[in-house]
């Protein structure tokens, strides 16, 4: 691994990496095990700093306070068999890929008037297809799909299961492009109750390779570089 | 005092330094550790009751570390903690440790919590004047009130180790809840010097600490 890629995952390992930087890194994340199991013993050790921390106890009382809360938590119960992340593992990405498949096929249909536009150009080699998935704990089943005309410099991008935004935000788009140091910007969304969304988008700026996709919430109108939280990457 | 007051176990015995004897040991631990969890994913509130007891004092340890404030640090452990039970079927074994997923759902919350209150640089530096001042006593009087500070007081020494530069940026890293760019200005150093600390400081104490079992 090289110095700059280990600089990435101890600045991830800290929880310091930020906007177009992290979108880039936890894009190699997605699709480079060997890279997420560095960063993963990296925060091991990260996380052992907290021993340097003076012992200091909870009042005893506390123990009682956090016991009677939880009481009142509903609590995601995961049944035996799927207790191991190695056995459910390949459930998940399996379910994932099928979700994918079906949002192509639905996406299908709702884009065949966008899709027609670019094939009568005979475009359709220039295409490419990403699948994005969610990074939000909260709504796992997120997904997306980007198709991407290089020629044309314009695409669309098909969004399910994503959680409305409030109205002072909007989701971004992003193209992660290798000749640039910060992601492309493809422009703002915004995504209705039912969760679903079809987005044609142009980037604004030329992109010669486009890597990755990734999406974010950000405050409304976008921003120029990405400052809030990963909600789908993919490539 | 409970034993129960290490983070990482109240039962397990004093680890010996050297790398190859702590397998077994780290092994156990991880397969402990994996049955625990698995009774908090099923719901089950006695072990929650134990998981609360063996990792309670050094989260809240950490948290005050943060915070520096007692009433804050209470609160900050309850949220903690009812994160960790709501959220327990998403812990995944093949990503860390069940100590590593505790420690880094409590300093996210006590991040959290010290950004709200805009008062970070102060209680930064107070922590960090603290830190340098008690480190050796707080070393020997987890010892002697526990018997087992085997674990704290070898992840201190793999600290001490450092050079004080890198120590520095880790530390702050760490506990201080700052950005890449806030770091450098407090260490006055440049962005990108700080980058490369935080990276060989990191690595460095991964290779004297050992391989984490997950």
């Amino acid at each position: 691994m090289n110095e700059e890629l280990e600089e990435l995952a101890a600045l991830c390992a800290f929880d310091l990496l930020e906007g177009g930087e992290r979108i880039a890194f936890e894009t190699r994340l997605a699709n480079e095990p060997d890279l997420r199991a560095r960063l993963d013993s990296l925060r091991e050790a990260a996380a052992l700093t907290a021993y340097a921390a003076p012992l200091r106890q909870p009042p005893a009382a506390l123990e009682k306070r956090i016991l009677n809360a939880i009481r009142v938590e509903p609590v995601r119960i995961r049944s035996s068999s799927s207790s191991s992340g190695s056995s459910w593992l390949p459930w998940a990405l399996a379910a994932s890929l099928a979700l994918a498949c079906v949002v192509l096929v639905a996406d299908r249909v709702q884009t065949k008037k966008q899709m027609a536009a670019l094939e009568q150009r005979n475009a359709f080699a220039q295409l490419r297809i990403a699948t994005l998935a969610s990074k939000l704990q909260t709504a796992p089943n997120a997904i997306g799909t980007v198709v991407w005309d290089a020629e044309k410099q314009e695409g669309v991008l098909k969004v399910a299961n994503i959680p409305a935004n409030e109205a002072d935000r909007d989701y971004q788009l992003w193209i992660v492009d290798p000749d640039y140091k910060q992601p492309v910007d493809a422009g703002t969304f915004h995504v209705a109750n039912d969760g679903t969304e079809s987005i044609p988008f142009k980037p604004k700026a030329r992109v010669g390779s486009a890597d990755a996709f990734a999406v974010s919430l950000e405050r409304k109108g976008g921003v120029p570089k990405a400052e809030g939280p990963m909600v789908l990457v993919g490539k | 005092m409970s034993e129960a007051a290490d983070p990482r176990s109240a039962t397990t015995p004093l680890r010996p330094a050297n790398r190859r004897e702590r397998t077994d040991e780290q092994i156990n631990q991880a397969a402990s550790d994996q049955a625990l969890m698995r009774q908090l994913q099923s719901g089950d509130e006695s072990a929650f009751a134990s998981f609360y007891r063996r990792f309670s004092p050094g989260l809240f340890s950490l948290i005050y570390q943060i915070l520096q404030d007692q009433k804050e640090s209470e609160d900050v452990l309850q949220e903690a903690f009812v994160q960790m039970w709501k959220k327990a079927s998403t812990y995944d074994a093949t990503r860390s440790g069940l100590f590593t997923w505790a420690v880094m759902i409590a300093r996210n919350k006590a991040i959290d919590r010290l950004r709200s209150r805009q008062r970070r640089f102060r209680t930064v530096e107070a922590a960090t004047a603290e830190m340098e001042v008690s480190l050796p006593n707080e070393v020997e009087q987890a010892d002697d009130l526990l018997g087992q500070g085997e674990e704290r007081a070898r992840v201190r020494s793999a600290l001490k180790q450092l050079p004080d530069p890198q120590r520095e940026a880790i530390h702050l890293a760490f506990f201080g809840g700052l950005t890449q760019v806030e770091i450098s200005d407090r260490l006055k150093a440049p962005l990108g010097t700080v980058k490369a600390r935080i990276r060989r400081g990191l690595i460095s104490l991964r290779t004297v600490l050992g391989d984490p079992v997950l």
